[in-house]
């Protein structure tokens, strides 16, 4: 069967980076396959985000140390001819655009790579204000039956940030991953995350979005093999003039898999999200189970939300379920919380803030937790 | 003899439920089950039915001397075996009244009625079941609550008129004054050509419909037979006084 | 009227095609249909936009449709019909199944005219014209009535919309015009069957209708039998005017043969207060893509979306709704239900749009879509655009299939699988075929028992 798809147009930007910029950066031999690649694709025009220029801003190795943990990282330039590295680089995967995922790959200037057996956890912090371009390119492999935590904080006020994290999660392993973009200023964030599950591997991701100007994100989790179960809840808040377009994407390709994809958001002043959730279920993926459910509060008449979900089904013995909704503040709440003496701009901070502080308890970082407040408290 | 099971062991999920069962039921009689909860109850009623989830391992089950093994579920119930649900099946956009007719004339395929003839019969009965006239136009089960959906079964075996009926657990989440019109509309249709399988954890529904046998159920063998004594006996000790 | 029906397709001249859609041939068209010059000038420019238009980027695989193939059968004089004999072998056992007679067959497999609607058809003319509604083909409609024709036609759908509105710009033929005055109730659903009056119309059909302030109308377009063409491109265009408080419904049945690319556009401007119904079965063609679309552009107006699409065998459908809501105090309900079986594959593809200018909106999406087997696919794909803090709206998806305690429960009571799979399946479409006439929905569900091999009636 075939259908028409529809192709992002693309556009070239006159200054890109070239080889000469990873020659600044290093390891250049490994970047090679990419660069090529890299040069030949063009920038994606995405209408929603608005973007349809772009100018690269300079590269520079990361300063700073963004790693800490239990786990030991890998990050010397032996250690990208591990063969699983090999593998997860090369795989087919585009992310939010190839241009980006590419971009990571040729031209990251920081990044990481942690193999976890065992129980690890492991946190990268990486500051836009000291390091205004940061392209990562990471990976991430959960041992067989090990259990990680992983936690990823984007902040400060830079020029781009582009990451691309793969994950690996083995048989019966077990991943949770706190991913946290909160870089308001900056003018475009592209995120794009890999999670290949085997058998019975089970993973949990938490991503909270607030801002960049524009952001990209991209999450496809891929349940490979019998038993895989992936769960995602997102949690978003944009004000000014930001965009953002956030991608969750299923793939059961094995049988009894499951996969539930919640977002939860607020949106105010003039800006706008695009929720995007993509199931698809394959011929072989016998008893599979999809959820996605989104909500977005909207809290100005000038901010926008469009949902576009999508189930494409193949097999019949699966259930698939897909709900989004869009709704303004319950003027009911707001008289219950006012009525108990609250101002309408408490009850209002109230409730947004219970949308956030399921997530935000749970994050296992005590000051990464304080960021996350702090920059929420100052949003609203 | 209406229906004979013979050293019937029945697989569910490749674990084995039954175990040798053996049961005699004759025309005109009554007869209950009485079983601990997952003693293999609803296995039991769902083997008789042909319900394909449970594979019959060994034995056989005879259907007026004939073995009905081989028959689907829809065969079995032209030969005259109802099923009562615990939890009956939604059909959405499906009317019970059409439903109905549809099946009654599967069933009865000698017995021409019309769709007046035939609403007629069906409204009689919902009257003497205290079912609201309105349900027969609502579609099947569909917002019914627990009570309206056991009412719902009885309605059918009375206008389906089968030869068995096999009543899986009519009895559990009635209130008393649903009970009692159940079990009037369970003796409104035994008569001296019809048999009564009911299938229950508890006496209450017995003490209303009072079978001429009872047999107490348990790790999927008939353990015990006998009359009302034995339902009155498994109330005050329970069913671990039974244990060997 | 009576001159088309008495006319019995013999070809007079015939002119050798030339390959490729040109000015030439839109301007043959248009002489000899004897047009305005304003209609003429319409056709050209639509003819331009179409070649000028490159093909749609999302939807059903068209790279098979060759246009060029239906020219022949554009000449004034062409013969659109071929004969009883050349009709498929299923199409002919289909008929019979669905006991159609044999009259009705030979208009329905495209080779015989529908002599006997004249009959009935003046019987309503007659009750209508006492109320002052206008009811008569769009050829006809374009020549009587210039000026309520010009101000309405293509303005809704304008032809540069896409492709295929160009396309059908350009080489319009046939269908309906309805304009139902001010206040008036039309009694009787009013049937497009009427206006079929020469075999193989209905292929470019175009449909106007203007329910006036507070009028209200039922309109019936096709017929659930399978209909058969030798042109295998249907290209249709509906456009609805409901003014003012008025009320319209407008019900579809399509089941084009398996050879057809059945690619329309419906679309209904709705004013303050008034209320547009679409009702829509899709059962058959190759594949489809039809998104019926209400422009809510009044204060208080109203949307009600019902969609049923059976994709069987080779079908890709591709079908939906697009509803658009530019006023305040709008409201807007989506049901959408699709069927996948024998490898058939069913698409819902919708848009909901909710413009800054649009507060207090309420809208509800529901898609519901049952897999058969595991042959099938279904996709969906409901897009929700909303640009209003004041606005209500909920969106439900759900994929899935029959539960085998659901065909249990019925085989129990006595019911064969087959019926059982056919009940099961008649009802998840239930809500929607109930709001077809009866003949319609009757013949709906006999489609869907002969697809499971049901008996039932």
């Amino acid at each position: 069967m075939t259908s028409v798809e529809y192709v992002t147009p693309t556009f070239y930007t006159p200054f890109d980076y070239t080889l000469k910029d990873a020659l600044n950066l290093g390891n250049v031999e490994w970047r090679r396959p990419f660069i090529e690649k890299y040069m030949d694709t063009g920038f994606p025009k995405w209408k929603r985000l608005n973007l349809s220029e772009f100018f690269v801003k300079p590269l520079k190795p990361y300063k700073g140390e963004p790693f800490s943990g239990s786990v030991l990282y890998k990050k010397s330039v032996k250690s990208f001819n591990d063969d699983t590295f090999n593998d997860m680089m090369n795989r087919d995967f585009n992310g939010s655009h190839l241009k980006f995922t590419l971009m990571s790959k040729a031209f990251f200037n920081t990044g990481f790579f942690v193999e976890i057996s065992g129980e690890g956890e492991f946190l990268a912090k990486y500051d836009l204000n000291e390091n205004p371009t940061t392209v990562e390119n990471s990976l991430v492999v959960v041992k067989k039956g090990a259990k990680a935590t992983i936690v990823r904080e984007v902040k400060g006020n830079g020029k781009l940030n582009v990451g691309t994290t793969l994950f690996l999660i083995e048989k019966g392993a077990k991943l949770e991953f706190f991913n946290i973009l909160m870089a308001p200023s900056t003018p475009l964030m592209v995120d794009s995350n890999l999670y290949i599950l085997k058998e019975n591997a089970d993973v949990e991701v938490y991503d909270i979005i607030l801002g960049g100007e524009k952001v990209a994100s991209h999450h496809r989790f891929e349940l490979t093999e019998h038993g895989a179960k992936s769960r995602l809840t997102s949690a978003y808040f944009e004000n000014g003039k930001e965009r953002a377009d956030l991608q969750y994407e299923l793939i059961h390709e094995a049988p009894k898999t499951y996969g539930k994809i919640i977002g939860n958001g607020v949106i105010n002043d003039e800006s706008y999200m695009v929720f995007r959730g993509l199931t698809n279920i394959k011929r072989e993926a016998f008893d599979a189970n999809a959820e996605e459910s989104g909500y977005t509060l909207v809290l100005s008449p000038n901010a926008r939300a469009d949902a576009i979900p999508s189930l494409r089904v193949r097999n019949h013995s699966v259930s698939a379920k897909h709900s989004a909704s869009t709704g303004s503040l319950d003027d009911d709440k707001l008289y219950y919380m006012m009525s108990r003496g609250l101002s309408k701009r408490m009850a209002m901070q109230l409730i947004v803030e219970g949308m956030f502080n399921p997530i935000i308890d749970i994050i296992p970082v005590d000051d990464v937790k304080r960021d996350v407040k702090d920059e929420l408290s100052s949003k609203i | 003899m209406l229906l004979e099971i013979r050293n019937l062991h029945v697989e569910v999920e490749g674990k084995e439920v039954l175990k040798g069962l053996n049961l005699n039921i004759n025309p005109g009689e009554t007869h209950a089950i009485m079983g601990p909860n997952g003693a293999g109850k609803t296995t039991l009623a769902s083997t008789i039915m042909g319900n394909p989830k449970y594979m019959i391992t060994d034995g056989d089950i005879l259907f007026e001397g004939k073995s009905i093994l081989e028959m689907t579920v829809d065969e079995r119930a032209k030969f005259g075996i109802f099923q009562s649900f615990q939890y009956p099946e939604e059909i959405p956009g499906v009317k019970l009244r059409n439903f109905l007719k549809l099946a009654y004339d599967t069933v009865h395929p000698d017995k021409k009625l019309s769709v007046f003839d035939f609403g007629d019969l069906i409204v009689k009965q919902a009257d003497k079941l205290k079912i609201d006239r309105s349900f027969l136009d609502r579609y099947i089960n569909v917002g019914f609550s627990g009570g309206e959906r056991k009412k719902s079964e009885i309605l059918q075996l009375n206008v389906l008129n089968p030869k068995l009926a096999v009543l899986d657990e009519t009895d559990s989440g009635l209130d008393i004054d649903a009970l009692k019109i159940v079990s009037d509309g369970i003796k409104n249709f035994a008569n001296p050509k019809v048999s009564v399988l009911i299938i229950t954890h508890y006496q209450r529904i017995l003490d209303h419909v009072k079978p001429d046998f009872v047999h107490v159920f348990m790790n999927g063998k008939i353990v015990k037979t006998g009359g009302m004594e034995i339902a009155s006996e498994l109330e005050s000790n329970g069913y671990e006084s039974l244990t060997v | 009227m009576s001159e088309k029906l008495s006319f019995d397709g013999k070809v007079n001249y015939v002119v050798k095609s030339k390959p490729g859609l040109d000015k030439k041939l839109i301007e043959e068209i248009s002489f000899n249909k004897d047009e305005p010059v304003w209609m003429r000038e319409l056709r050209l420019k639509s003819l331009d936009f179409f070649l000028k238009r490159s093909n749609p980027v999302f939807g059903v695989d068209i790279s098979k449709l060759d246009v060029n193939e239906i020219i022949p059968y554009l000449k004034p004089d062409a013969e659109k019909s071929g004969s009883w004999e050349e009709v498929p072998e299923n199409i002919k056992e289909t008929f019979e199944k669905l006991g159609i007679p044999d009259a009705e067959r030979k208009v329905l497999a495209g080779v015989g005219a529908q002599y006997d609607s004249e009959v009935v058809y003046q019987h309503i003319k007659d009750q209508l014209s006492r109320l002052g509604v206008i009811f008569l083909d769009m050829e006809s409609a374009v020549k009587e009535y210039p000026e309520l024709v010009k101000k309405y036609f293509m303005r809704a759908v304008p032809p540069n919309d896409h492709k295929f509105a160009a396309l059908h710009g350009a080489i319009w033929s046939g269908g309906s015009f309805v304009y139902v005055p001010k206040d008036v109730e039309v009694p009787m659903p009013l049937q497009a069957y009427f206006m079929m009056a020469s075999p193989g119309m209905g292929q470019f059909e175009h449909t106007l209708i203007i329910v006036d302030k507070g009028a209200k109308l039922h309109f019936i377009e096709g017929c659930s039998a399978p209909k058969y063409s030798v042109i295998n491109l249907h290209s249709g265009m509906v456009e609805i005017y409901v003014d003012e408080g008025a009320s319209m419904k407008y019900s579809t049945v399509q089941n084009w043969s398996k050879n057809t690319y059945n690619l329309n556009t419906k679309r209904a401007l709705v004013e303050k207060d008034a209320t547009m119904v679409w009702v829509s079965g899709s059962i058959g063609s190759a594949k489809t893509m039809l998104y019926p679309t209400s422009v809510l552009k009044g204060k208080g107006a109203r949307a009600e979306h019902m969609n049923i699409t059976y994709a069987g065998n080779d079908q890709h459908m591709d079908t939906g709704s697009k509803i658009i809501h530019v006023a305040p105090y709008t409201s807007s309900k989506v049901d959408a239900r699709s069927i996948s079986s024998d490898g058939g594959w069913a698409f819902y593809r919708g848009l909901l749009k909710v413009l800054p200018t649009a507060h207090h909106v309420k809208s509800t999406v529901e898609c519901s879509a049952l897999m058969v087997d595991d042959a099938s696919a279904s996709d969906t794909v409901p897009i929700i655009e909303v640009m209003n803090n004041e606005a209500d709206i909920g969106h439900e998806a759900r994929i899935g299939k029959i539960k085998e305690s659901q065909i249990y429960y019925l085989m129990s009571r006595g019911i064969s699988e087959g019926d059982a799979k056919a009940l099961i399946v008649r009802g998840f479409m239930e809500p929607i075929v109930k709001q077809l006439p009866l003949e319609y929905a009757i013949e709906f569900n006999r489609l869907v028992n002969m697809k499971f091999t049901s008996d039932l009636g």
